[in-house]
């Protein structure tokens, strides 16, 4: 197991340091590079804790979805690529501070709370169980979740619309 | 991890299982229907007549009530828990969504007449309307976590949009703006919690998390910390408070109304239901489990500044404000501070309490908004000098909202009234029961304190109606009779409340259920009869 | 019955001003005069039903709550409604002329006034005593706000500030008394005299009396919490004035008579010597003030605040005398300065001035009226034949029983009354006209009966003190102590009226049997 928990750190290491510069870049489409990584190691994480149908799924849909669509968005609207993002220095630090301290407080709690562990042991496959779960226990989530992307979908193709239709 | 294996149960039972209690789904397929029926009947409208599909959302509100109430007798007797125990549906629940309906009904029917919204195509607008509903009503009723976010977000995006309804206007696409990036910053906070809480539990479900509260653990205590954002959020208390002027102000008025009144109550009815184990309330079929007595003293300390700086704040920054949107959206922030404090009581008086107040809060914030739409579509204003001399242009409306207003402010006779008394009487039980008598007193002290302060500004707009000649600047305001019969009604509404409480009292209690039995969870059915499948629980042992 | 009828017949007159708002302003005045005048035919008839047992009115209202509306009328709640009602009447005669701008709402409100300030008197139920109690605000608030004088606004908001803030205190208390009451078991009560059976140590009775204490105490207005009164009083319309220092600030005194000391006995005498202090303050400041005065009725203002201090003193020194006295003052204050504000209000509506120093020489104007305000200022300062002598001279008497000094200080008092009294009628009435005052007007003859109703009140008062002091009695089997030890039932009766030092005595060992043979001479006479 020993193998699996260094993978873990490196793993962690490149998402926290991507993460970092998809924060702190100053231009938008290095960070949008940068968050590309960090999602694309997320879904390693999963893959590291068995969670292959999640794995697959965060690649396909965060990766090769959201994020492609977010480039195209960037790479469509905004003429120069160059422009940096600027932004000044006081309200770095005071959030700084700010997301340190609460950082600090999360963390102390999060080591001293004893989490109901699970022995590492060889999974079997998840997709197939969670179609179970999807249909059986959280029926009714699935099931409303098709509420929520129709008024999603309502709402965006409202406010997309150029002109009132006749 | 994947909480616990699949049932594994034969298709039949698997399928039997998925439609038990399906009847009570009912009435928010009508629902469903509505949305679904509103949208293609819009399509194939002009744009004039657009209006029209309100009728349809009309009877989709009533219809789904009126089932509603027909479900009523049976969860009063026995609440239903369906899908799998994603969803239960006991008379606080069945209560929300009949009062989520009204509401919305009352709203549609404002949204018919305003001035705001005329022009523009309304299919959207009642199917997220609608929607918005559907999703408060699955709110209050939800039983597991992930319905619990899901129902909340869907209630958010359908506000979003909603808020930014009139789109080519440049403060209420700001508003929208705003709201959306609160509610995201809100949401993630509080989806930190959910998954932190999942990890804590290793469960979904509601009662799972109710047994977690037993266990003295500071790591829940941030759990509730960090839920309380999404849920503070939505009732608009410090400090997620800061969208509510804004939004309240930049939204079309119906909306506001609907944003000031549903989705306030679903924010608190969630949370009620998601507190009630903890603060030792028996929400019906809910296991109580006591919290320890430090970690709840902790929990009812940060409930209890929320609500005093929740209240203060909301009614010292109204003091200033002349825009009567803004006035009431403030107004309301200090309304949802009252709510708190009487949850700070935490005992059974204080849920009747919250429910009976949010009735009346109700009744007068939906008369106020749709009277403040009634002054602008004759005056064009929003400003408090819109309401100047109203009483020489319309007697009856100047009286209605004078009514509504002293409601506001809980002054007799006035529903308003009953809901502190109700509030006070639960925090002074809590205060003579408990060891600690003034750290309740003060709180109802506090809340006094802001009564009078706020009658500073309510009276100042009856001041304004009273006390002065109509401005001539402004044209004459001329309400419909429907409008004025409206608001005289609401007003009649509030000042029988206060001469009959009676029959409000005993819905409330009936909705927080006092008088049911408190019944352990394995009695309702197949599922729960299966130990709760944490098996990280079980290893550790 | 007649007391519910009391109160539907002003409502009924409320909705029918309304009504006769569309038709003419004369119209809404008869109807406001033919409704009042039926109202104090009733109240005469209540006043004299009453010495038969005390008249109950009980119909259930929210059983499982336990509120009730249940109206009672003794001989004190009866004097009162009596002045209520005499006032009323006075009041629609007084603004015959004065209201000429939305009169149908001034009588709707002026006559909602009167309910609250009834079932303030008559009710036994504490939820709708504090009903009462809020209801008065909002008619004052209108009446003062709409019809008053030039700063009316300020002085509206001001009164309706302070009434309120003093009465959430109330509100709490009695919530604490009721939660405590509902926790013995016994379902929850608004009863008053079942709440004052609720068991309370001696520091929950601290609290409870002090919350009490301070939503009276603003209303009466005591000392340190009387600001807004001056204000109220002078920018309100005759009516409104009348109204105000006639019964709406003897409400506060009456509370404390049925609630707070009832509701926390022991309390009240632990605050006594505080009270007692503060209303001796109040004596003298408000004395002093008035006679720095150059505003008319700030000057009458302040005056009041000086009368209430008596009243409140005699309640409080503990013993029959004074409360006689103070229920006498009670009735003679709202009869006096209800004439002085009269004049006040008709002077002001010929002169369009309250300023004392411009007035002068007016008797030669307008003999008639100088004649009534020489009376009512005379009335005001003490001279024996009215009330008000009878009335100091009772609450002079029992502070002198309590202590010496303290009484001393009492009767110097009357002095800075003579004082103020007497530049309030000469600088009015004598010396030089400052202007020449050409259209004033003698008084018209509404204004002329109003005045006389009061003089006769005054007048009945003076020399037939009894005429107050026997109703107190009513009904006469409250006061007979048994000897030995005296059963609870007793000890609360007499707290209810007031005898605090005999409520201790009775409490305590050494309990002498004198001071009862006081009283019980007194009820039988």
């Amino acid at each position: 197991m020993e193998g699996g928990l260094i993978a873990f750190w490196i793993l962690a290491a490149l998402i926290v340091a991507s993460a970092g510069v998809a924060v702190f870049a100053r231009s938008i489409v290095n960070a949008a590079y940068a968050l590309f990584f960090s999602l694309f190691m997320t879904a390693g994480i999963y893959a590291l804790l068995h969670a292959d149908f999640l794995a697959v799924t965060q690649v396909v849909i965060y990766v090769g979805g959201i994020l492609v669509l977010l480039l195209f968005g960037i790479l469509l609207t905004n003429r120069s690529l160059e422009e940096l993002i600027t932004s000044s220095r006081r309200p770095y630090w005071v959030g700084s501070a700010i997301a340190g301290g609460i950082m600090a407080v999360l963390f102390g709690i999060l080591v001293s709370t004893s989490w109901p562990e699970q022995s590492a042991q060889q999974l079997p496959a998840t997709t197939a169980p969670l179609g179970v779960l999807l249909l059986q226990k959280y029926v009714v989530a699935f099931e409303f979740s098709s509420l929520t992307l129709l008024g999603a979908l309502i709402g965006a193709s409202y406010l997309v619309r150029r002109k009132e239709r006749d | 991890m994947i909480s616990g294996a699949p049932v594994t149960l034969s298709l039949e039972a698997s399928v039997l299982e998925t439609l038990r209690g399906f009847y009570a789904l009912w009435p928010y397929l009508i629902l469903v229907a509505g949305i679904l029926l509103v949208l293609v009947v819009d399509w194939f409208q002009s744009s004039a007549k657009s209006q029209r599909v309100s009728w349809i959302a009309l009877l989709a509100c009533l219809g789904s009530a009126v089932s509603l109430t027909k479900l009523w007798p049976t969860v009063l007797d026995r609440p239903v828990l369906l899908g799998w125990n994603a969803l239960v549906f006991d008379p606080f629940s069945v209560f929300f969504s009949l009062f989520f309906l009204v509401a919305t009904f009352i709203v549609i029917t404002t949204s018919r007449t305003s001035k705001e919204l005329a022009g523009r195509r309304m299919g959207e607008y009642y199917a997220l309307l609608l929607t918005a509903t559907l999703s408060a009503a699955f709110l209050a009723a939800s039983q597991n976590l992930v319905l619990l976010y899901l129902s909340f977000e869907t209630l958010s995006l359908s506000s979003y949009v909603l808020a930014g309804y009139a789109k080519d206007r440049r403060e209420g696409v700001e508003s929208s703006l705003k709201y959306v990036l609160f509610g995201a910053v809100a949401s993630g906070i509080m989806l930190y919690g959910l998954s932190l809480l999942y990890g804590m539990v290793g469960s979904l479900e509601l009662r799972d998390v109710a047994k977690m509260a037993s266990q003295p653990s500071l790591s829940f205590l941030l759990v509730m910390v960090l839920l309380m954002a999404g849920f503070a959020f939505k009732m608009s208390a410090v400090p997620f408070h800061f969208w509510a002027p804004d939004v309240y102000q930049g939204a079309p008025t119906p909306v506001t109304a609907y944003l000031s009144v549903v989705s306030k109550a679903a924010g608190f009815a969630v949370f009620l239901r998601f507190a009630a184990p903890m603060l030792g309330v028996p929400l019906f079929s809910q296991a109580v489990e006591e919290m320890p007595k430090e970690l709840l003293f902790a929990f009812l300390s940060l409930l209890w500044i929320l609500a005093t700086l929740t209240m203060t704040f909301g009614n010292l920054v109204a003091l200033r404000q002349t825009d009567i949107k803004r006035l009431l959206a403030y107004s309301s922030i200090a309304h949802a501070g009252y709510m708190l404090a009487a949850i700070v009581a935490h005992n059974q008086a204080a849920y009747e309490a919250v429910v009976f107040y949010f009735v009346a809060y109700a009744i007068a914030n939906l008369g106020l908004f749709f009277a403040a739409q009634v002054i602008h579509a004759d005056k064009g204003t929003f400003d408090i000098a819109g309401f100047r001399g109203l009483v020489h242009d319309s007697p009856v409306l100047a009286a209605s909202i004078a009514v509504l207003l002293w409601s506001l402010i809980g002054l007799p006779p006035s529903a308003g009234f009953m809901g502190k008394f109700f509030l006070f009487v639960a925090l002074v039980k809590q205060g003579i029961a408990s060891s600690i008598a003034s750290f309740y007193y003060v709180l109802v002290l506090i809340a006094l304190a802001n009564s009078v302060i706020s009658l500073y500004y309510y009276i100042g707009i009856i001041r304004q109606m009273a006390f002065y000649e109509p401005s001539t600047m402004l044209p004459v305001c001329r309400p419909t009779f429907t409008a004025r019969f409206g608001l005289a009604t609401a007003a009649a509404l509030i000042v029988a409340i206060q001469l009959y409480w009676q029959p409000l009292t005993d819905l409330s209690r009936a909705a927080t259920g006092s008088k049911t039995p408190v019944r352990a969870v394995a009695s309702y059915g197949l599922v729960n009869s299966t130990p709760p499948r944490n098996l990280a629980v079980g290893d550790q042992q | 019955m007649i007391l519910a009828l009391l109160i539907i017949v002003l409502l009924v007159g409320a909705v029918l001003c309304a009504l006769a708002d569309r038709v003419d302003r004369r119209v809404v005045r008869w109807t406001a005069l033919i409704i009042t005048s039926v109202d104090l035919a009733l109240a005469i008839g209540v006043a004299t039903l009453v010495s038969q047992g005390p008249i109950v009115f009980r119909l259930p209202w929210l059983p499982s709550w336990g509120a009730s509306l249940h109206f009672e009328a003794d001989g004190l709640a009866a004097l009162m409604i009596l002045l209520t009602t005499v006032l009323g009447v006075v009041a629609v005669l007084i603004s015959w002329e004065e209201i000429e701008r939305r009169s149908g709402a001034f009588h709707v409100w002026l006559l909602l006034l009167q309910v609250g300030i009834l079932v303030v008197f008559l009710a036994r139920d504490a939820l709708l005593f504090y009903l009462g109690w809020e209801l008065m605000l909002i008619p004052l608030f209108f009446i003062i706000g709409i019809w008053g004088h030039e700063d009316k606004q300020r002085a509206a908001f001001k009164f309706l500030l302070f009434t309120f803030g003093g009465s959430i205190f109330m509100l709490l208390a009695l919530l604490y008394v009721y939660v405590r009451h509902l926790n013995l078991g016994m379902g929850g009560t608004f009863e008053i005299e079942e709440l004052a059976k609720t068991p309370l140590s001696a520091s929950e009775q601290w609290w409870v009396f002090l919350g009490l204490f301070i939503g009276f105490a603003v209303k009466i207005p005591l000392f340190p919490v009387h600001t807004w009164l001056p204000d109220a009083h002078t920018q309100a319309p005759t009516a409104g004035s009348l109204i105000l220092a006639g019964v709406l600030l003897k409400t506060g005194v009456y509370g404390l008579i049925r609630l707070a000391i009832p509701l926390a006995p022991q309390a009240a005498e632990a605050f006594a010597p505080l009270i007692i202090a503060l209303s001796l303050i109040g004596i003298y400041y408000g004395a002093v003030v008035a006679f720095a005065q150059r505003d008319f009725k700030r000057l009458v203002a302040y005056s009041s605040i000086s009368h209430l201090g008596f009243v409140v003193l005699g309640l409080f020194v503990g013993n029959a005398a004074g409360y006689q006295g103070a229920v006498l003052q009670m009735v003679n204050h709202g009869l006096a300065t209800g004439g002085l504000f009269l004049l006040a209000g008709i002077i002001q509506h010929r002169a369009h001035t309250r300023n004392l120093e411009v007035f002068g020489g007016l008797w030669k104007y307008a003999p008639a009226m100088g004649a009534f305000l020489l009376f009512f200022a005379f009335a005001s300062l003490g001279i024996p034949g009215t009330g008000n002598f009878i009335g100091e001279l009772y609450v002079i008497a029992g502070t002198f029983q309590l202590h010496h000094t303290l009484g001393a200080l009492a009767a110097l008092a009357v002095l800075f009354a003579a004082a103020y009294s007497l530049k309030l009628f000469l600088s009015t009435m004598h010396g030089p006209t400052a202007r020449p005052w050409r259209a004033f007007k003698d008084l018209h003859i509404h204004e002329s009966v109003a005045l006389g109703i009061l003089c006769v009140g005054l007048i009945a008062v003076g020399l037939y003190p009894k005429l107050v002091t026997q109703p107190l009695y009513f009904p006469p089997d409250r006061l007979v102590p048994t000897t030995g030890r005296v059963p609870e039932r007793v000890i609360r009766a007499e707290a209810a009226r007031g005898s605090l030092s005999s409520v201790s005595r009775m409490r305590s060992k050494s309990f002498s049997l004198d001071h009862e043979v006081v009283l019980v001479s007194e009820a039988s006479k």
